[in-house]
């Protein structure tokens, strides 16, 4: 199995990569979008704004390559924070803009949303179990995982929700449709819990 | 729901780890990787990196490296950073946010082109301040240059710039670990919208709980954990039976 993740110019891989690289050698951050070709499950990090990294992920490429690898070559992606956020439908941070369209939903602001604590929300959260899953394996339920967002995706099928969590309101904290799978929050930072969630994801 | 995060500050000034009061004084405590894999298996919440150093001396990116592999939370480092190249390259270190403050102050815009860049949740705007005639007031340059700038001023333009989280350290209780500035923070918290951690004057798990019972996100810890026994499971631990959520 060979793991690839997916560099499009913004934000952090390095700690991405370090926690997977404790995980499997079999592990690499790709720039090119034509390597992903080569792959067989991609994780798709993301920082910054919705519209800016759609934008940029489009500019060079990667947009359309994702989009096979993940539609038509059926093969797994982990989205993380942003990441998991890019793979709906539509966008509202910064001005409303096209995603990848696997998730038929919509990415809004906590806010707009009707919660009323600080943001952005920054800090450990727990994880409230939806359905059962091969990710969350040897996960317990209320697990404490940790989350950088002031956006969240809110799909139409509820039931592709995996874990729901509460910051004021409920918001999706992570999903799973068939090879497609996101978690708002960051598995790479948060300890033995997110450990185990990348593990799960990498014998997917 | 979320959990009030406790991290532990370790201050670099590019020998040892060091610990000071009212930021001078500055003591030896021991040696940045091994505190990192201690803390990291303790399993704190996050750890807050500072570099102390001159502001002409550069960052060692191969150390930040090193140091973000033994750190499996959340790793915020700032302390001297003055350029968008000393961010781009902190955070391909391995670092998850970066804190400023001197060169916050001298240019806001500075804040604004990283936000911009890297999105709010990964700026931490760090303050210290110091009360000159009853009045609250900034300080840059690791405490040694006293600002014109009053600290609720700066607060409230700070969240315009859009930072993610505000870091308050009060240099009068800094090292001191006789609690908290509870003052100083209960004029500030009702202007801040996002999330605060108070650093300052840490001297025991009441004054941790003492300060949770307001609207504080985080503590940042360092004499405590520097100079007495007490680990950060004890203080989850108590907090715990006091009813602050924590992840235990």
């Amino acid at each position: 199995m060979k793991l690839a993740i997916i560099n499009y110019g913004v934000g952090n891989i390095n700690s991405v990569f370090n926690s997977l690289y404790k995980l499997t050698n079999n592990v690499k951050v790709i720039e090119n979008p034509n390597e992903i070709r080569e792959f067989d499950k991609v994780v798709l990090p993301g920082t910054g704004s919705y519209a800016s990294s759609i934008n940029i992920l489009k500019k060079n490429n990667w947009f359309q390559e994702i989009k096979d690898f993940v539609e038509i070559k059926q093969k797994y992606i982990l989205g993380i924070c942003l990441g998991m956020q890019l793979f709906s439908k539509i966008g509202f941070e910064d001005k409303k803009s096209n995603g990848f369209n696997f998730i038929d939903g919509e990415v809004k602001s906590l806010l707009s949303m009707g919660c009323d604590h600080r943001l952005p929300l920054i800090g450990w959260n727990d994880i409230i179990f939806k359905k059962k899953s091969n990710i969350l394996k040897d996960v317990n339920n209320l697990s404490d995982v940790y989350f950088v967002n002031s956006y969240s995706l809110i799909p139409k099928k509820k039931d592709i929700i995996l874990t729901l969590s509460n910051y004021g309101i409920d918001f999706v904290s992570s999903i799973e449709k068939d090879n497609i799978i996101g978690t708002q929050f960051h598995p790479e930072k948060s300890s033995y819990t997110g450990r185990k969630i990348l593990e799960n994801f990498i014998n997917a | 729901m979320l959990k009030k995060r406790i991290i532990p500050t370790l201050l670099y000034n590019n020998i040892s780890l060091v610990k000071g009061k009212n930021f001078d004084n500055w003591r030896s405590v021991g040696s940045p990787i091994t505190s990192m894999k201690i803390y990291n298996l303790r399993d704190v919440d996050e750890i807050y990196f500072a570099f102390i150093k001159n502001k002409d001396s550069l960052f060692d990116f191969e150390f930040l490296k090193h140091l973000s592999l033994e750190c499996d939370v959340p790793l915020t480092i700032g302390g001297g950073i003055r350029s968008l190249m000393d961010v781009d390259e902190i955070l391909k270190s391995g670092a998850d946010k970066i804190s400023v403050n001197t060169s916050a102050l001298e240019n806001p815009n500075f804040v604004k082109e990283i936000v911009n860049k890297y999105g709010s949740q990964q700026v931490v705007l760090s303050v210290d301040f110091k009360r000159i005639n009853n009045e609250l007031y900034c300080f840059s340059n690791s405490g040694k240059k006293q600002t014109n700038v009053k600290l609720i001023d700066w607060i409230i333009e700070a969240q315009k710039l859009k930072v993610g989280e505000i870091i308050l350290c009060s240099i009068d209780f800094d090292g001191t670990m006789k609690g908290f500035d509870l003052d100083a923070l209960k004029k500030i918290i009702k202007h801040v919208e996002i999330p605060i951690i108070i650093s300052g004057g840490a001297g025991s798990k009441e004054d941790i709980l003492e300060v949770f019972k307001l609207d504080v996100s985080a503590v940042s810890i360092s004499s405590l954990f520097h100079f007495t026994e007490i680990t950060p499971k004890e203080i989850k631990d108590f907090l715990n039976t006091n009813n602050i959520p924590v992840r235990l």
